[in-house]
């Protein structure tokens, strides 16, 4: 069975974004609510739809999705889930409320529909009581993270009577279609995900009161340091909503007599405060922490008031946290003496306590239980990894001397499992562990996986991309033994140096030479963040052929500033304070020929976008034959940041997107190109990065023919299929246009007038104003009439041109300047 | 000082309510619907006039283009059901083009070469963007810096009078928020019945239950501008959207409308001859201009002209109907000009009331006529601002 039409039944948090992220991935969705007995039936629902265009991060890929999600009611409407593939039940968690909702749906669930509970915490075992029999094979638990269009982990929970043929289905269509990560949870309460990490926190706050540590230092420390969100744990706690958190101990409290830990699940006086106070967190302005202002303050237990928020922590203590090797880091927390380390070492051993017991009970294997945690909480590494990266006997040795030294939270010894002699961890190459079956259980062979040629790896496996064609420093040209070559960048954020317009020129004859096409793919997002800044600026300081000695050394010295800014290596400080880099012009027109030798390839190229395309990297992809992209992709031209505009035929290619659209709506012959160029002359000038792939196709980065994935991890199997489908159709590179129409010197002047209002308004500052004006002189293709017909590299010219009178100007500089110390953009 | 060889008189004047745009009661109402409406009012109010006599049509129009263009005098008359002898044209001067309309109307009974004339204005702002569907400016406007307030949009230019006149944010939101209390007034005492003739909205929606066209009929009799909720807190909460930390805001600034009116002239002799009644005697018109980014003070200059003109002074007016493009310019003008705010807009303005660019000056002659008739008043004006720099002003007798 193919899932094609779905219910969602409740329209809360939940639900509704649910709905819309069904929609994103193109699926018929109806959102069902109670009637609204006053207004409109489907007021309830009405009213959950236009909340959604509110909520931030936006849960809809485009705006324009809402009017896809179908309003229903149970009042008017159930017959129509006979219909439906798929019902999923996302009301509120009492147990009676959806007993009474499955009583009065199940009739009218399809022969062959899966009904799912996105309950969080309920026993899918006990909510299966409230179905038919016959139902009852089709049920199971299909559980989302908030906000689910971001969160990639789905639990599949399976009841006693599940089917397992439809349970495979479900698993599928969440994986390809949803582009979910897909984990089987046991039936037990909160399931994997939440079940860990509710017990972090819980660890997390029964160590911080013991070290005396407050919020804000806990937070410092649990965050980045440790390959976790910044919000680390009790800003996380305060996005989650007090009350929510509280919910669920209480489930976990009321549900697990046996665990042994159970006497930690409570929560302190002052959270129990806090909630009654209303202070539940974000949602009421107020909780842990407290927005006052631009500041941030925090609750301090000492004083019971609100202080600012202080995020410093002891410097021995981030001397070992900036560690990137775990065994080191681990051991370094563990004989520190200062709190903050004692504190650290004391949550991990508690957790990794907890998950070495709670495994068989809760998850198949490790690799579920890490995956869980990973994808539903944000973690970069799951608790065993971590664990296992450390030195697996080692850590557990520490462990074990710490229950019997009775400083643990709970005193059950270790799993013998964990103790084995041969043991040094739980993932290996063959699989992850499963206390249950005693042995490593390899990754699940259902055929969606198979669309997934490097799926998410876990420490402790090892990947190998293919064959290498060639291997610089900037990129590596390699292939999988089906005719289609493969480059992917290796510099940082994927960055586009002078050194890898060279290699990419190399790259793309040698797939002419040898290779059907070729894909640009990372292996990690970014796709890229465009050209190397550093790289610019360096040319920009170049002597000039009259400058005198001190003047040449002058710039050399801001040279090596601005390498060193950059984080550059000593070779690389070294050319900058000999001058020994290439000059800008040359580089520009480099960058426009490797765009050009995408665009004109013999063999057809194919980006494959995921995560920030950005200005430089924005151009290569607008260039190449094709764009496949993950919905999670931000595409944007955004070089008016830092006081540039593209020049790596970023400008030419949306002029040229815009002549042909003008004369595709041409009447009788008459082309008004200006409309359409004004589209796109707002967003470069604005800098606009497109918040999915559905809103770059919107604003003209993706065209039509362009293709929008929605597991990032099935991104190089459907460009290898875009790559078959292109050669097999007996690919021809575009033929040259040389009939582009352009606007010309009216189009600069209306665009002007438009500038001329934002700049006397006070809206953009004078150096806003003269990059605007010489964006609009490009887009329009110069002072020439209305509707003159140019050629490409006309557009290039103009590109190159005004690029670089910015780049001459020091505003522009120091725009480029402050991105490379602090990474942000300055107004100027 | 007075050339004409005849008076000129208004025997009828109409219009339709206004509606605001771009999203309401008259967004899918062609803009030339309502002209042919307003032409068919005004000639039902003489009905002894055989309407083959009227000698031209004149209709204000500030973006003639789309819905509204095509010479749309021609066509709406056309389509009012006067005859194909009865010819007709539209003028645009942007804000004045309805009052322009009326003063060229005169102009061809002063001179001795018209007997009967209609004069109207019509505009969509529902249909036709402000600036209209395709913007395209003259590159040399941007070669010489004098030429700027060409580019400058109308709310920059409010800013400026508003700096350099120096009108406060709180003197410009409680001018707003005086408008609409009038027009509250106004249209809880019925002033505004007289001028309004009631419009019969026909829509044409697809109903997707029953699979056919939904052809639904709405009789619209009042203006949709006026807000019931509005005070100075929810005025001062506006962000200032032309200059940043400006004062000009959605609040004080007038609405977009859709809307239209009509007004029939004729000489002494018509009058006699067809046994009608005059509203009014038209007095005088004149325009001038002021620097393009400084337009919202037009009036300053266009106000003394047409008193000269006709010898008459401000005092001699008993009711000004000043056009409120923006409450900065309204009270720039009434400050520099030394007019008497008592005056000035008794039934609220364009900040309450709406703009419809082309038709407003048509509309307020007849909102002053009927209006001046009802208090027994002598002597009124009609005046506003005009885009690139321009005043207008007007000089009606009442009869």
């Amino acid at each position: 069975m193919t899932i094609r039409k779905v219910a969602v039944l409740g329209a809360g948090v939940m639900g509704a974004q649910i709905a819309a992220h069904l929609v994103n991935a193109g699926v018929e969705t109806l959102l069902f609510e109670l009637p609204d007995q006053a207004g409109e039936p489907n007021g309830h629902v009405d009213r959950a739809l236009a909340g959604l265009k509110k909520l931030d991060p936006a849960p809809l890929t485009s705006m324009a999705r809402l009017s896809f999600i179908q309003a229903a009611n149970y009042e008017q409407h159930l017959t129509r889930l006979l219909e439906c593939d798929l019902v999923i039940e996302a009301i509120a968690e009492r147990m009676d409320y959806k007993f009474d909702l499955y009583h009065r749906v199940s009739p009218f669930i399809g022969e062959h529909a899966i009904f799912a509970s996105n309950t969080s915490g309920l026993s899918i075992n006990a909510l299966a009581q409230a179905l038919p029999a016959r139902l009852r094979q089709r049920f199971c638990g299909v559980h989302f993270f908030n906000p689910p269009r971001y969160m990639h982990l789905v639990e599949l929970i399976n009841c006693r009577e599940t089917n397992p043929v439809l349970l495979d289905q479900l698993e599928t269509f969440l994986v390809s279609t949803l582009g979910k990560g897909v984990v089987r949870a046991l039936d037990t309460p909160n399931f994997i995900a939440n079940r860990i990490g509710v017990f972090s926190m819980l660890a997390t706050r029964h160590h911080a009161q013991a070290f005396n540590l407050g919020f804000d230092t806990v937070d410092a420390l649990t965050g980045r340091y440790l390959g976790r969100p910044k919000s680390a744990t009790f800003r996380t706690l305060d996005i989650v909503g007090l009350d929510v958190f509280a919910h669920v101990v209480n489930t976990l409290r009321e549900n697990l007599n046996d665990d042994p830990w159970h006497k930690h699940f409570e929560l302190p006086a002052w959270f129990a405060y806090l909630v009654d106070q209303g202070s539940l967190g974000q949602k009421t302005q107020r909780g842990i922490y407290q927005k006052i202002g631009r500041e941030i303050h925090v609750l301090d237990l000492h004083t019971c008031e609100y202080r600012l928020s202080d995020a410093t922590i002891d410097e021995g203590v981030k001397v070992i946290l900036r560690d990137r090797d775990w065994a080191k880091k681990l051991a370094g927390l563990r004989v520190h003496a200062h709190p903050e380390a004692k504190f650290l070492w004391a949550v991990f051993r508690d957790v990794f306590h907890y998950c070495a017991l709670q495994l068989e009970f809760i998850a198949d294997n490790a690799r579920d239980f890490d995956f869980a945690v990973r994808w539903g909480f944000g973690w970069d590494s799951g608790p065993f990894e971590i664990w296992q990266a450390a030195g697996w006997q080692q850590v557990a040795g520490w462990i074990s001397d710490d229950i019997a030294a009775g400083r643990s939270m709970a005193n059950t010894p270790l799993p013998a499992w964990v103790t084995e002699p041969a043991r040094t961890g739980v993932h290996t190459s063959q699989g992850s562990y499963s206390p249950a079956r005693q042995c490593d259980q390899p990754r699940s062979t259902l055929a969606v996986y198979r669309r997934q040629l490097f799926p998410d790896r876990l420490a402790g496996e090892v990947c190998a991309y293919g064959v290498t064609v060639f291997e610089t420093d900037d990129l590596r040209m390699w292939h999988l033994n089906e005719g289609v070559a493969i480059v992917s960048f290796k510099s940082k954020m994927h960055t586009v140096s002078d050194a890898l317009l060279d290699d990419m020129l190399r790259v793309i004859a040698e797939a002419e030479a040898n290779f059907s096409a070729l894909i640009i793919w990372q292996s990690e997002p970014p796709f890229s963040y465009g050209a190397n800044l550093l790289q610019l600026m360096q040319g920009v300081r170049e002597p000039a052929v009259h400058a005198g000695m001190f003047d040449k050394f002058r710039q050399a010295a801001s040279r090596v500033k601005y390498t060193a800014a950059g984080g550059a290596s000593l070779g690389k400080l070294f050319n900058a304070a000999t001058g020994n880099v290439p000059h800008v012009e040359d580089v520009v027109a480099k960058f426009q020929r490797v765009s050009q030798r995408l665009k004109y390839a013999q063999v057809p190229t194919i980006a494959a976008v995921d995560g920030l395309a950005l200005g430089g990297g924005c151009e290569f992809a607008l260039h190449c034959t094709r764009i496949v992209a993950t919905q999670e992709s931000y595409i944007g031209l955004v070089e008016v940041g830092v006081g540039l505009l593209p020049a790596g035929g970023g400008c030419k290619e949306m002029v040229m997107r815009a002549s042909s659209e003008s004369q595709r709506f041409a009447s009788d012959d008459r082309v008004d190109v200006f409309p359409f160029v004004r589209r796109y002359f707002q967003q470069i000038a604005l800098g606009t990065v497109a918040r999915s792939a559905e809103q770059a196709r919107e604003m003209g980065y993706l065209r039509a023919s362009d293709r929008i994935v929605m597991n990032r991890f099935e991104l190089l199997h459907v460009a290898q299929q875009e790559a078959r489908a292109l050669t097999a159709t007996s690919y021809c590179p575009p033929l040259h246009q040389r009939q582009i129409a352009v606007a010309g010197r009216t189009g600069i002047a209306t665009l002007t007038a438009a500038m001329i209002n934002m700049h006397e308004g006070g809206f953009i500052s004078d150096h806003d104003y003269e990059i605007g004006c010489r964006v609009a002189a490009v887009m329009c293709g110069g002072e020439v009439n209305a509707g003159t017909l140019v050629d490409e590299q006309w557009l290039l010219d103009l590109e190159r041109h005004h690029f670089l009178a910015l780049l001459a100007t020091g505003k522009t500089q120091d725009r480029i300047e402050h991105m490379l110390k602090h990474g942000k953009a300055l107004r100027n | 000082m007075n050339k004409q060889v005849q008076e000129a008189y208004i025997v009828a004047a109409t219009r339709t309510p206004v509606g605001r745009a771009p999203r309401g009661m008259f967004r899918n109402t062609r803009p030339d619907d309502l002209l042919v409406h307003v032409l068919k009012s005004v000639l039902a109010q003489v009905p002894t006039l055989d309407p083959a006599l009227v000698g031209d049509v004149i209709a204000g129009c500030a973006m003639p283009e789309a819905e509204q263009g095509m010479n749309v005098a021609r066509i709406a008359l056309l389509l009012a059901g006067l005859p194909h002898t009865v010819p007709g044209m539209t003028v645009n001067r942007f804000c004045a083009s309805g009052l322009q309309a009326v003063a060229q109307a005169a102009d061809r009974i002063r001179l001795g070469e018209a007997e009967v004339m209609i004069a109207a204005g019509v505009e969509s702002m529902s249909m036709v963007p402000m600036m209209g569907n395709k913007l395209a400016f003259n590159p040399a406007i941007f070669e010489n810096s004098e030429h700027l307030g060409l580019a400058y949009g109308m709310g920059l230019t409010a800013e400026r009078v508003a700096q350099r006149w120096k009108i406060s944010r709180e003197d410009q939101d409680a001018f707003a928020l005086q408008s609409h209390l009038r027009a509250l007034a106004a249209i809880n005492h019925g002033e505004f019945k007289g001028e309004i003739t009631p419009y019969l909205k026909e829509e044409y929606l697809a109903d997707l239950e029953s699979r056919s066209v939904q052809r639904s009929c709405l009789e619209l009799s009042q203006d949709e501008g006026p807000r019931r909720d509005t005070s100075m807190d929810a005025l001062a909460r506006l962000k200032a959207v032309f200059v940043q930390n400006g004062t000009v805001t959605a609040g004080n600034s007038s609405q977009l409308s859709d809307g239209a009116a009509a007004v029939l002239l004729c000489s002494g002799a018509a009058l006699a001859r067809y046994n009608l009644t005059p509203v009014a005697r038209f007095v005088g018109f004149s325009v001038a201009g002021v620097p393009p980014e400084m337009m919202g003070i037009g009036p300053v200059e266009a106000i003394p002209r047409v008193l000269r003109q006709t010898g008459l002074h401000l005092a001699d007016m008993g009711w000004i109907e000043l056009n409120e493009a923006f409450a900065a310019q309204a009270l720039a003008v009434i400050r520099e000009a030394g007019i008497d705010p008592a005056l000035v807009n008794p039934l609220g303005g364009a900040i309450a009331l709406g703009h419809p660019l082309g038709a407003t000056g048509c509309i307020r002659t007849a909102t002053l006529l009927h209006g001046m008739k009802r208090k027994g008043q002598k002597y009124g004006m009609v005046t506003m601002c005009i885009g690139s720099g321009m005043g207008a002003a007007g000089i009606f007798e009442s009869l």
